[in-house]
C-alpha cells in the first residue's frame, strides 16, 4: 500500500499539461510505428481505442492489447511527461493566469490532432465528442447552473441542424464551402436562440416539474413542425450537405462554447443564473434581474444546441426529424449528470465518456444497455452530483475562484 | 516495485509477440454487420443478424467461400447501431477503417442507412442495404446497393393491382407522414393512381404512435372511395382494419397493405377482420421455390421463428455479395482494389435467384425484382399466393 502512494505521489508530481504533451508525442509515435508493433504483437488491426474493442471481440488478445498500450501509450508518454516536467512548469510560470486555458487549449487540439486526425474512425468519434460537448455543457447552464430541468434539448438541436443545412445547400454556393460553414452555423444557432424563447418565456411564471414538460412539450412542438413542413422534405429527412465538420471546426466551436459560457458564469452578471438556481425571490430582492437572466440562459443554451445540430448535421450528411426526438434530449441529460452539474469540468468529463463509452462497448450489443446504465447507477451512488459536481478543473477557472470550486486536480 | 513493473511489461510484451507466432488460420474474408440490435426496432436487428450468421455458417461448412481458386473463410463482424443515425455512421465508419471488412451489410432503417450509406461511399466500401427503401439511400452512391425493391416501385404495383382487380378510379390513402418509409409509399401510390387515369379522393394522414383512426376513416368513407391504400406496419394495420371494420369503411372500400403488413403477428392481432385482404410482398410460401423454402425451413429449426421479409433480404444481401465474389474472380489482398472489385462483381449481377426473388440491380443499385400480391387469411394464418407482378417501372 505504502508504495502505491509512493507512486501516486510520484505520478502526481508531474504536471496534467506534461502529460498531456506526452500522451500527444505517444499518439505521434503510434502514427509511425502503430502499425508494425500492432502486427508483431499479433493484434488483427491497429487498436483504435486502447484495443478495448478488440478484447472483447476475443479475449485471447488481451495480452496483446494491454502489451500495445504500454509499449505505444503508457510508457512513452510517461517518459515524455517526465522529460517535458521541467520545461512545462518553466512554462507555467512564465504564462500568466489569464493566458493559460490557452496553453491548455492548443495542447488538447495538438493531441486531438495527432490521435485522431489520420484515423477515420477516431475522426469520427472526436466529431462526436465535441458536438456531444457543445450538447452537454450548454444544457448545463440551464439543468446545472439555472437549476431548471429542460428536457428537450434535442428539438433546438434539431432546429439548428436544419437550418444550418438548408443555408449551405440551397443558400450558400457550394463552392465557399468551409467559408461560409460558421455563417451557416451561427444562423443555425440564432434560429434556436428564437425558438428557446417558447421555453424562455413561459419559465418567467412556470418553474420546475411544469416547466420541465414545456420543455418536453417545445421539444414536440419543433419535431412534429418539421415533419410537417413538405418543403425540407418531412419526415424523409433533409440531405445534400457538404462533408464540412472536421476536428479542427468542432474543436474551434467547443473552445468557443466552453470559453462563452465559462466567461458567463463567473461574470458578475452571469452570477445572477446561480442565484436564480439558489432562490429566486432572493435574487430578484437582489436586483437580479430574474426574467432578462432567464431569456438569456434558455436563448444561449439553445442557441449553442443549434450550433451542436449544424455540426452534427454536416457530419452526417443527412437529417431526419426522428433524429432529434426526446431519446436524444434524453442522452443530452446524461451526459450532464454523469459529468456533473454546473461544472464545465464536468461537461466535458461527461461527454467524453458518454461518446467513448457508447463506442468502446458497442461489440457487446444488449449487454451495453445493462452495463452503462449499471455504471450510471454505481457512479450517481458514489457521487451524486456527477463525476465534477459543482468542481472544476484548476485551469479552467480563474486562481482566486480556486476555494470555492473545491477543485482538486490540476 | 519499479523492477517489478518493468518485469510485468516484458512478460506482457513477450506474451503478445508469442500470441503473434500462433500458426495463420485458413484466410479468413470479413463481412461487416450494421444492424439495429437495440433501440426502438430490435426485432430488425435479429433477423438481420440471425440471417447473415446462418448464411456464413452455411457458406463456411460448404468449406468457405472460394474465390479464384482459393478457399476463403466468411468471418462476420457484428456491429450494433442503436437505431441512431450518427451511430449508424459511427459503426460503418468502425467497420470499414478499423475492421477493415470487405463488405458492409446494412443498416436496416432508412433513417440509419443514408448516413450509413454516405460513410460508405465516401470511403470507398461497397455496400448492401437489405431493407432500407428509400431512394436517397442509394442515390448518387456508386458503391451502395440493395437487396430490397423501392417504394416506387411497390407502390406503383399497388396502384395498378388495385385499379385493375376492382375495377376503380376513385382511390384513397391513410399513412404514417412521421416515417419516412410510409410517406414515399402513399406519395408514389398517389403519383401511379393519377397518372393511370384514376383520381385520389382522399388523401389522409397520422403521426407514429396515434391509436384512433375514426376521424380518418369517416372522412375516406364519405369521400366514395373505391380502394383505400394502408403503407403501415403489422402493428397499426390490425387497429386501422378493425376500426374501418366497425365503422363500416370495407363494405364498399377494398383496403390494400405493403410488405409492412407480412408478419406472423398480423394474424395474431387482427383475427378475422383481416381476411380477404391483399397486400405486396417479398415471398410467398405456396409458391415459393425450393430454395425459399429450404431457408424458410432452416431458419424456422434454428431459430424458432419464422423469417420475417428482413432475414430473407439479409440471407439474399450475404448471397449477393458471394455472387459479386465469384463475378470479381480473384482477390489480390490489397483491400482497396478488393473492395473495388467487389462493387464491380455488384454491379455486375444479372438475374440473382435470392430467396426473396430474381434480381438485378440498376445502374442506380436499386433491384429489380418482381412483387408477390398475397391475399389474407387468418382462419387459417397463411398469406396465400394472389398474383405475381414482373418488374416495370412507373416513371
Amino acid at each position: 500500500m505504502a508504495q502505491w502512494q509512493k507512486l501516486r505521489s510520484h505520478l502526481s508530481a508531474i504536471p496534467v499539461l506534461a502529460y498531456l504533451l506526452g500522451f500527444g508525442i505517444a499518439s505521434a509515435i503510434e502514427l509511425f510505428i502503430g502499425y508494425p508493433v500492432a502486427s508483431l504483437l499479433g493484434l488483427p488491426t491497429m487498436p483504435t481505442l486502447f484495443g478495448i474493442i478488440l478484447v472483447q471481440q476475443s479475449l485471447a488478445l488481451l495480452p496483446s492489447a494491454i502489451a500495445y498500450d504500454l509499449l505505444i501509450y503508457l510508457v512513452p508518454t510517461y517518459i515524455a511527461a517526465r522529460l517535458l516536467t521541467p520545461l512545462v512548469q518553466k512554462l507555467l510560470q512564465k504564462v500568466p493566469s489569464q493566458r493559460l486555458m490557452l496553453v491548455y487549449v492548443l495542447a488538447l487540439f495538438l493531441v486531438a490532432l495527432l490521435w485522431g486526425g489520420f484515423h477515420e474512425y477516431r475522426t469520427m468519434i472526436l466529431c462526436l465528442m465535441g458536438i456531444n460537448f457543445i450538447l452537454c455543457i450548454s444544457l448545463n447552464l440551464v439543468n446545472g447552473y439555472m437549476g431548471e430541468f429542460s428536457v428537450g434539448h434535442a428539438g433546438f438541436m434539431g432546429v439548428g441542424a436544419y437550418i444550418a443545412s438548408i443555408l449551405t445547400v440551397w443558400v450558400f454556393p457550394r463552392s465557399l464551402g468551409h467559408l461560409v460553414f460558421p455563417l451557416a452555423l451561427l444562423a443555425g444557432g440564432a434560429g434556436a436562440a428564437i425558438a428557446g424563447l417558447l421555453v424562455a418565456i413561459p419559465s418567467f411564471k412556470i418553474r420546475g416539474d411544469y416547466l420541465a414538460i414545456i420543455t418536453l412539450a417545445t421539444n414536440f412542438i419543433i419535431k412534429n413542425g418539421i415533419e410537417n413542413i413538405e418543403r425540407i422534405g418531412g419526415s424523409r429527412g433533409f440531405m445534400g450537405m457538404a462533408k464540412l465538420t472536421n476536428v479542427p471546426w468542432v474543436f474551434f466551436w467547443s473552445v468557443l462554447t466552453l470559453v462563452l459560457i465559462r466567461n458567463f458564469v463567473l461574470s458578475p452578471y452571469g452570477r445572477g443564473v446561480i442565484a436564480i438556481r439558489e432562490d429566486e425571490i432572493a435574487a430578484e430582492a437582489m436586483t437580479v434581474n430574474t426574467r432578462r437572466m432567464k431569456i438569456i440562459a434558455f436563448c444561449t443554451s439553445s442557441f449553442f444546441a443549434g450550433i451542436a445540430g449544424g455540426l452534427f448535421a454536416h457530419l452526417l450528411l443527412y437529417i431526419n426529424p426522428s433524429s432529434f426526438t426526446l431519446l436524444k434530449s434524453t442522452e443530452c441529460l446524461v451526459m450532464v449528470y454523469l459529468g456533473g452539474m454546473a461544472s464545465i469540468s464536468g461537461s466535458l468529463v461527461g461527454a467524453a465518456t458518454f461518446t467513448i463509452l457508447l463506442e468502446m462497448l458497442r461489440p457487446l450489443e444488449v449487454w451495453k444497455w445493462v452495463l452503462i446504465p449499471l455504471l450510471l447507477l454505481v457512479m450517481l451512488l458514489r457521487r451524486h452530483t456527477g463525476l465534477m459536481g459543482f468542481r472544476e478543473f484548476q485551469f479552467l477557472i480563474p486562481r482566486e475562484e480556486a476555494e470555492v470550486y473545491g477543485s482538486t486536480s490540476h | 516495485m519499479r523492477k517489478k513493473l518493468i518485469l510485468l511489461m516484458i512478460v506482457l510484451a513477450l506474451s503478445g509477440i508469442l500470441h503473434s507466432c500462433a500458426p495463420a488460420g485458413p484466410a479468413e474474408i470479413l463481412v461487416g454487420i450494421n444492424a439495429e440490435i437495440t433501440g426502438a426496432i430490435p426485432m430488425v436487428g435479429a433477423a438481420c443478424k440471425n440471417a447473415a450468421e446462418m448464411a456464413a455458417e452455411e457458406i463456411n461448412a460448404a468449406g468457405g467461400l472460394e474465390i479464384g481458386g482459393k478457399k476463403y473463410k466468411i468471418k462476420l463482424v457484428i456491429a450494433d447501431n442503436e437505431n441512431k443515425p450518427e451511430s449508424a455512421a459511427a459503426a460503418a465508419t468502425k467497420l470499414i477503417t478499423q475492421d477493415k471488412v470487405l463488405i458492409h451489410i446494412g443498416a436496416n432503417a432508412s433513417k440509419n442507412a443514408i448516413p450509413a450509406s454516405s460513410v460508405c461511399n465516401e470511403l470507398q466500401c461497397p455496400m448492401i442495404s437489405p431493407w432500407s427503401t428509400n431512394p436517397n439511400t442509394t442515390l448518387y452512391k456508386p458503391w451502395v446497393f440493395r437487396a430490397c425493391f423501392i417504394d416506387s416501385f411497390q407502390a406503383g404495383v399497388n396502384a395498378q393491382f388495385g385499379m385493375e382487380e376492382f375495377n376503380a378510379t376513385k382511390g384513397a390513402v391513410l399513412f404514417d407522414i412521421g416515417s419516412d418509409a410510409c410517406y414515399y409509399q402513399g406519395f408514389f401510390f398517389k403519383n401511379t393512381w393519377e397518372k393511370l387515369g384514376g383520381k385520389i379522393v382522399a388523401f389522409e394522414t397520422f403521426t407514429t404512435g396515434d391509436k384512433d383512426f375514426t376521424a380518418q376513416l369517416t372522412k375516406i368513407k364519405e369521400s366514395g372511395a373505391e380502394v383505400l391504400y394502408v403503407p403501415q406496419y403489422y402493428d397499426e394495420v390490425p387497429l386501422i382494419v378493425k376500426q374501418a371494420n366497425r365503422l363500416g369503411v370495407t363494405e364498399k372500400i377494398h383496403i390494400i397493405g405493403h410488405d409492412g403488413w407480412e408478419s406472423p403477428d398480423l394474424c395474431k392481432l387482427c383475427g378475422a377482420d383481416c381476411n380477404g385482404l391483399y397486400f405486396t410482398t417479398h415471398w410467398a410460401v405456396d409458391i415459393a421455390g425450393a430454395k425459399t423454402q429450404a431457408f424458410i425451413k432452416k431458419y424456422k429449426e434454428k431459430y424458432g421463428v419464422d423469417p420475417d421479409s428482413v432475414a430473407g433480404l439479409t440471407y439474399d444481401a450475404m448471397y449477393l455479395f458471394v455472387q459479386a465474389a465469384k463475378n470479381c474472380g480473384k482477390l489480390t489482398g490489397n483491400l482497396a482494389q478488393d473492395r473495388k472489385c467487389i462493387r464491380d462483381g455488384l454491379a455486375a449481377i444479372k438475374d440473382f435467384e435470392g430467396v426473396t426473388g430474381t434480381m438485378t440491380p440498376t445502374e442506380q443499385g436499386d433491384m429489380i425484382k418482381s412483387v408477390h400480391i398475397v391475399k389474407i387469411d387468418c382462419d387459417a394464418g397463411v398469406f396465400r399466393w394472389y398474383k405475381t407482378v414482373q418488374p416495370k417501372t412507373f416513371e
